[in-house]
């Protein structure tokens, strides 16, 4: 059974655990405490296959930025997540994507874009389509998800799986695409 | 028909011939439509080639035509009444008179729209008649006999016509009609009357006629394509491309309507963010009109955003795509169809030609089987004999092909002649479909055309509804805004004041006004002059006396000046000093209370040339600072809003703001700034790079800037040279210490105070980020402005940002590294305490009582070790711990607990050092109790930094301000000022309440001094200086003797020195201590309130204000004076060396678990005996002092086990218990006695109902004596209460007799910090250990 490495990183406040735990657990936690890390495991199946997943929630206020070298080191897929109703940690996703390159030197690192809090459609601040063409930028997948009502949770997970496959193969040049057709 | 063509040609005028073709060709109706497309063309072809008219006057071309003109529209008149006349064509009377009359109507409008001139009110209003007059006429029933009396009325109308006509053309040739009102008019008339004809003539007669023409049309345009071969394909392929072009149409609409949207949304959400910044602000100009406005934006994007749904589900989108995707369905059917048909056709077509080939062929072969016979038969004819039966034979062969051939020939023709007949069929099926095709398609395209008609008409009409209301609000708001007269609100504003003034009471009006008076000019005074007190005094008595003798006069001088404010003393002082005079409007803040003591002071120096060097002097004073406003505003009747400034410098711009940067937009910040143009190149403080061209410069701070820049400049004006950058982040703390008195540098001052000003309920205050570019924007603008630094305008989280970015970049953090591994040490024990907690969840509580004790102990402990800081470290971490104390408190709304906060400042406070520049693991294992440092720190801030005596918290502030305001109105005519002010500051943010609270008592102060030495009556005011003196001197000697730098003390201090020290210098520091000063308030209430509030009370269980009052009257001299003692006993206990206390802690402990059961026992004996109290209130002060001990038990039986050592357990005790008279039992009371008696303020308030207390224990507990219940509750007060202050246990041991009663509400307070504990992660230990071993 593969295990895979999955660090969820973001700005402050995005809903980082709150993804991780409804992945996790299946619940919503509402406390709003600024997580400095936690780590999950948790076995899921994707495409018929096996695999554990051992998630890494980082924590997002910047106190812990000198944090991220390590998790990135340690990380094998990655999950940026910002809030779609809060544009600044949209602007801060960017460099975070930035430094994962500039630690891995490597340039195509198993990563998911996720806009979160989807189920806040009124305050929107960031529309999907800035998401989306930024992840088209950086050519991976793109989700809009939401921890409170369970949107593309699962769905998030197992495509970082699938990209971290993608990524084992080196053959394959465009991991890209399957990723594409899931939005 | 065709003459009427014919006609209309020879008229030969361009437009009318356009008219005419599109009148034959479509129908009737459709040249109304057309007579008004062209009408709009025509009237922009006027409006372009409007210089016509000019030239018509002189031109006699243009006479001519007009003549012609003129002549053309006789002669369409005549032809109409013709119409009537002849007797001939009844049947088709109705349609000639309606085509005349359209003619009529055309030829009008042409002359008209050529020559504008004659366009009249009286010429449309004719020609409407003689349109109404002719509908009117029914057609159907005229006969001989009533033709006459029908037709009459349309002569006559006609006839008037003819004659307004020829009137306004005599009138126009002899030079007299009114060209501009005619102008003006002739649109909506015009249009107007044409638009009746239309709508009037659908519906009416020729309505079926339309009908008709309609369907002759279709059927025109289904034989057009029916005679075009390729008709079917054209049909499709229109269809195609009006699918296309409607996907256009839907895709131009939908990002549209998504941009409206998007927009819409925006708007709604700024304007109801600017409603609440803006609604809450009074007296501003037009600030009810922008209220409205923005109520209107509001409701104008909620209509846009119906507008955008309607539009978007049933009006346009949706059913125009519904028709599209059908006609797109139907387009292909009916394409295969046609293909099919086509594909038979072909088929048949071929089979045709075969047949053909086949019967040719056949033909052939039959007259060849036919010549081959004749031939047979011929030499037949020539042979004889024996060959003849040969030869019949033969010729009976030939014979036989013959007509078998012919039989085939004859089939072939047939069959040709079937397939010929097939074709024709199927061609004529051919046409029926293909007729039925284009029959669909038209009907289909129809469909689609009334659909997009519907969806269009929908869309545009929807788009009118959503703008038809801007406009009128727009003016409506307009015209509101133009009634306002500048300066109304202001002196709206002011009028309001005066007001309060009076309904404190009349008599005191005067009363007031001479305190205001006064205050304010000794304020002036000090401010102007040195600031000596006794000079000013001198000065004033003169002018006081004056003010009383005439009140009134004063008053409406005052308000007079107040109305004029700083215009008037800008107007006194302009003219030859002009720099000074603007200088002083951009002074904003500070004009004000220049205006009020500046204008008189100017007065009294005859001549305004005087007034340089004096300005000069106070220039400097000037301390406005940030959001802070000065402490002048404070004493003027403004509340020092922001806003206020701004008005002040609107006021002042409008007066005389000639500048050259009038026209751009300023910040709030920028407008302080006195700016003329940069004459030398050099750097921009906002942007930091060089500015050569457009920049400003401020003439008194020498601020230099982009023009650009102006707008988002943060740095206010100092009214002084402005300092060369700072090097602030990244610097050593003490650098920054240095330059404050109290060592909390000015960064932290700032962002606090604008975070507790209005961004203390903000959601993930501190946690969330701000934006980068601004944070760094605003960290430069700190280094390059300083304390300038204007925050108002600045989102909240950019705000924390900076704040975070700044501690945490401190090279040595907050918290010293050398504390470092203690404090770690510490968490760690308090995690364990917590643990054990956890573990032992279910076990009864008795066993959970040693935790608790952990937890104090653990406390105490940090408190003590943090004593080891030095004094700046030390005032800034309890300022700031006191700061992110306020920001749990608003738990509710920002969602920020004290574990929350701790988990961020954890990292941001304390490090460790770090040796290599790696960040190791070790230190990422750390953070979970760097943040539970912090998270200690702030839950037990009251504990950690002594702050009982120090009301921490606002509303105690307020509370204990408002008794004394009460007491000076009393008293002093000042109260009155001081009270109003109070009243006021009531609406304002806390941070503006809690500083003006400081400069209200500052001044008052002052003033009352001043008072004392003028007006001697005033006895209180005498007490409370002596007070006030005592507790200066009670805090200087703790200053000596505490060797961990009380801030409270120190405070005090600066209170007595800005109160004796000259002001410029008091000045210079204003903007500095300000907040600092928080403390300084809560300084002053140990005197009028020596009651405290317990670690985790809530707020509201304050005494009520009057026993406070009482209490501040009764006990202020001597309460000072415990309070002055307080710290030495404090000192005995910390001054014990740390080791000690570590090795004789848990013997302590031991001994308090050890001795419980008998103590228990004892309990109930030493409650019934008060006297413990008595005696221990009667302990002569030295054994008290010697005993710091036993005093000291409440505050923690750590420092029991710290003064073991020193004095052997029994000795300390045996005073006490030869005192009372059981040696064993009062061993234990007197061992305890404090902890029991040590009441906690509860003493003062109601305690809830005896009983309640332990029934709540016995849900907890399985205790079942009702004893032991007691014994626990008392622990349990211990526990919490452990950490108060000795002082305080000193303080209340005389009401020793309350204790009992109190003890049960003592409880309280414990459930209240119990939640607290299980915050604690231990589940993140076992994470963390986890994780590591995992990743590493």
């Amino acid at each position: 059974m593969r295990e895979y490495k999955v660090v969820v990183l973001g700005s402050g406040g995005v809903g980082k655990s709150a993804l991780t735990v409804q992945f996790v657990t299946g619940t919503f936690i509402e406390k709003y405490d600024p997580t400095i890390e936690d780590f999950y495991r948790k076995e899921i199946e994707v495409d018929s296959s096996p695999s554990v997943l051992e998630i890494l929630d980082t924590a997002g206020t910047e106190q812990f930025a000198s944090m991220r070298d390590l998790y990135i080191k340690n990380g094998q897929g990655f999950i940026l997540v910002y809030s779609l109703v809060n544009q600044q940690s949209f602007q801060d996703i960017k460099p975070m994507r930035d430094q994962i390159i500039r630690v891995k030197r490597y340039e195509k690192v198993p990563v998911i874009l996720v806009g979160n809090k989807v189920d806040l459609e009124s305050e929107r601040e960031v529309s999907s389509s800035e998401g989306r063409a930024l992840a088209e930028d950086w050519g991976c997948p793109f989700m809009e998800t939401s921890a409170k009502s369970k949107t593309m949770v699962d769905e998030l997970f197992a495509e970082i799986v699938r990209q971290m496959n993608y990524a084992a193969q080196p053959d394959k040049d465009d991991p890209c695409c399957s990723a594409c057709n899931i939005q | 028909m065709l003459r009427q063509n014919g006609g209309g040609n020879r008229r030969g005028l361009g437009f009318a011939r356009f008219s005419t073709s599109n009148f034959f060709t479509i129908s009737n109706s459709a040249t109304w439509g057309m007579g008004r497309s062209t009408k709009s063309n025509s009237l922009s072809s006027i409006s372009t080639n409007s210089d016509c008219y000019d030239s018509s006057v002189v031109d006699p071309e243009y006479i001519m035509q007009l003549v012609n003109d003129v002549r053309r529209f006789a002669d369409v008149l005549l032809y109409l009444k013709e119409a009537f006349v002849s007797l001939e064509n009844q049947d088709s009377l109705h349609h000639i008179v309606h085509e005349r009359l359209g003619e009529l109507l055309r030829v009008l409008k042409g002359v008209i729209s050529k020559h504008q001139t004659l366009n009249s009110v009286d010429i449309l209003g004719a020609a409407g008649t003689v349109i109404a007059k002719v509908k009117a006429v029914n057609f159907k029933n005229i006969n001989e006999d009533n033709r006459r009396e029908q037709f009459g009325e349309i002569f006559t109308s006609i006839d008037t016509l003819a004659f307004t006509f020829g009137n306004v053309v005599s009138d126009f040739l002899m030079g007299d009609v009114d060209n501009g009102s005619s102008l003006g008019l002739h649109v909506s008339r015009r249009s107007r009357s044409f638009e009746n004809v239309s709508m009037e003539d659908c519906p009416g007669s020729i309505h079926e006629k339309d009908d008709l023409q309609g369907q002759l049309r279709a059927e025109e345009v289904d034989n057009l394509l029916l005679r075009n071969d390729s008709g079917v394909e054209s049909a499709l392929s229109y269809a195609k491309a009006w699918s296309k072009y409607t996907k256009d149409i839907l895709a131009w609409v939908e990002k549209r309507l998504n941009v409206e949207a998007e927009a819409a949304r925006n708007l709604a959400k700024m304007a109801e963010t600017a409603k609440s910044i803006v609604g809450p602000q009074e007296f501003m100009p037009f600030q009810p009109i922008f209220t409205t406005a923005f109520q209107n934006d509001v409701e104008c994007s909620q209509l846009w955003l119906q507008t955008i749904t309607a539009l978007q589900s049933n009006k346009f989108i949706q059913p125009l795509q519904a028709r599209r995707s059908e006609l797109d369905r139907q387009r292909k059917e009916m394409k295969e169809l046609w293909q099919r048909e086509q594909k038979k056709m072909q088929e048949l077509e071929t089979a045709l030609r075969k047949a053909k080939l086949l019967n040719i062929q056949r033909q052939d072969e039959h007259e060849k089987a036919k010549s081959s016979t004749i031939r047979a038969e011929e030499e037949q004819l020539g042979v004889t004999g024996g060959l003849i039966k040969e030869g019949s034979k033969q010729l009976e062969k030939r014979r036989r092909l013959e007509e078998e051939a012919l039989q085939k020939a004859e089939e072939a023709k047939e069959h040709y002649k079937s397939c010929v007949a097939e074709v024709e069929e199927k061609r004529m099926d051919m046409e029926n479909v293909k007729s039925e095709v284009l029959t669909q398609i038209r009907e289909l395209i129809y469909q689609c055309d009334l659909t997009l008609k519907a969806a269009t008409v929908n869309l545009f009409q929807l788009q009118h509804a959503q703008v038809v209301s801007l406009p009128v609000n727009c003016q409506t708001l307009c015209e509101n805004a133009k009634r306002y007269e500048p300066g109304q609100q202001y002196s709206e504003f002011v009028k309001n004041l005066p007001k309060d003034d009076i309904e404190v009471g009349s008599c005191e009006a005067a009363h007031a006004q001479i305190g205001r008076l006064m205050s304010k000019g000794e304020e002036n005074n000090t401010h102007a002059s040195d600031g000596n007190l006794s000079q000013g005094s001198a000065e004033y008595p003169g002018q006081s006396a004056e003010d009383i003798g005439s009140p009134l006069y004063n008053r409406s001088q005052k308000i007079g000046q107040k109305r004029s404010s700083s215009s008037t003393d800008i107007q006194a002082i302009r003219g030859p000093f002009r720099s000074w005079s603007t200088g002083n409007q951009s002074g904003g803040m500070c004009s004000d209370s220049e205006s009020a003591g500046g204008s008189s002071e100017s007065r009294s120096m005859d001549s305004p040339s005087a007034s340089p060097g004096d300005f000069k002097r106070r220039l400097p004073r000037t301390p406005s600072t940030g959001t802070m406003s000065s402490a002048d505003d404070l004493d003027e009747r403004e509340p020092p809003s922001p806003s206020d400034n701004g008005l002040n410098d609107l006021v002042s711009e409008i007066a005389n703001s000639p500048g050259p940067f009038r026209n751009t937009i300023l910040s709030k910040a920028s407008q302080t700034h006195k700016l003329r143009k940069l004459r030398a190149p050099s750097k921009c403080r906002e942007c930091d790079s060089l500015v050569v061209f457009h920049g400003a410069e401020c003439e008194e701070c020498s601020l230099a800037c982009h023009k650009k820049c102006l707008e988002t400049l943060a740095i206010q004006c100092g009214h002084k040279k402005l300092h060369g950058r700072l090097h602030l982040f990244g610097v050593e703390f003490t650098q920054a210490a240095k330059n404050t008195p109290d060592g909390i540098p000015f960064i932290i001052k700032k962002c606090t105070s604008e975070i507790e000003g209005r961004a203390l309920s903000i959601k993930g205050i501190y946690r969330v980020n701000g934006a980068k570019s601004r944070v760094e924007k605003l960290c430069q603008a700190f280094e390059n402005g300083k304390d300038l630094v204007e925050l108002s305008d600045l989102y909240a989280h950019d705000i924390s940002n900076v704040l975070k970015l700044y501690l945490r970049q401190l090279p040595e953090p907050l918290i010293m590294f050398r504390l470092y591994n203690e404090l770690i040490g510490l968490a760690k024990e308090s995690q364990r305490a917590i643990d054990e907690v956890d573990s032992k969840a279910n076990s009864p509580p008795l066993k959970r009582q040693p935790s608790g004790v952990e937890l104090n102990r653990v406390v105490i402990k940090i408190r003590d070790l943090l004593k080891q800081l030095p004094p700046p470290n030390y005032n800034t971490l309890q300022f700031l711990v006191g700061h992110l104390h306020r920001v749990t408190e608003e738990v509710e709304e920002n969602k920020m607990t004290a574990s929350n906060l701790g988990i961020i400042f954890g990292p941001t406070l304390l490090r460790p050092r770090q040796t290599d520049a790696t960040i190791s693991l070790s230190s990422l294992v750390d953070y979970p109790y760097q943040a539970r440092i912090v998270e200690l720190l702030i839950s037990y801030y009251d504990k950690i930094f002594d702050v009982s005596r120090q009301m921490i918290n606002p509303v105690d502030k307020t509370e204990d301000r408002e008794p004394q305001h009460i007491r000076k109105s009393q008293s002093l005519p000042t109260g009155n000022d001081n009270n109003m002010l109070s009243k006021r500051s009531s609406s304002l943010d806390e941070a503006a309440l809690d500083f003006k609270g400081v400069e209200e008592r500052e001044v008052r102060s002052q003033s009352m001094d001043i008072v004392e030495e003028n007006e001697n009556n005033l006895g209180e005011s005498e007490e409370r200086r002596d007070s006030s003196v005592g507790h200066v001197f009670a805090s200087h000697g703790s200053d000596e003797q505490d060797c961990s730098m009380d801030t409270v003390s120190e405070s005090d201090v600066a209170v007595g020195r800005s109160s004796s020290e000259d002001l410029s210098k008091t000045n210079i520091s204003v903007p500095v201590k300000s907040y600092r000063q928080i403390p300084k308030v809560q300084l002053r209430a140990p005197r009028t309130k020596p009651v405290v509030r317990p670690v985790s009370l809530p707020v509201d269980r304050l005494l009520p204000p009057s026993v406070l009052n009482e209490n501040s009257r009764n006990v202020g001299v001597t309460s000072s004076d415990k309070l002055g003692k307080s710290p030495i006993i404090e000192e005995v206990s910390e001054n014990k060396p740390l080791p000690t206390i570590n090795s004789c802690h848990r013997l302590s402990c031991y001994d308090s678990q050890s001795y419980r059961k008998p103590w228990d026992r004892q309990y109930k004996q030493y409650d019934i005996t008060p006297r413990t109290a008595m005696i221990m209130t009667n302990v002569p002060q030295e054994i008290r002092a010697h005993d710091g001990g036993p005093t000291n038990l409440p505050s923690g039986t750590t420092c029991v086990s710290a003064t073991l050592p020193k004095i052997p357990s029994t000795t300390q005790l045996k005073p006490i218990a030869t005192d009372t008279n059981t040696a064993e039992p009062n061993l234990l009371s007197a061992y305890r006695a404090p902890r029991t008696l040590q009441p906690p303020p509860g003493t003062f308030y109601k305690p809830p109902p005896y009983k309640s207390k332990p029934s709540e224990e016995t849900s907890q507990s399985d205790a079942s004596s009702a004893n032991l219940l007691k014994a626990q509750c008392q622990i349990n007060n211990n526990n919490v209460n452990l950490i108060v202050d000795s002082d305080i246990a000193t303080d209340l041991q005389g009401q020793g007799q309350n204790s009992q009663k109190v003890v049960p509400e003592d409880s309280s307070p414990q459930t209240d910090v119990k939640p607290t504990f299980p915050r604690l992660r231990p589940k993140r230990v076992q994470e963390l250990e986890h994780r590591e071993a995992h990743f590493v």
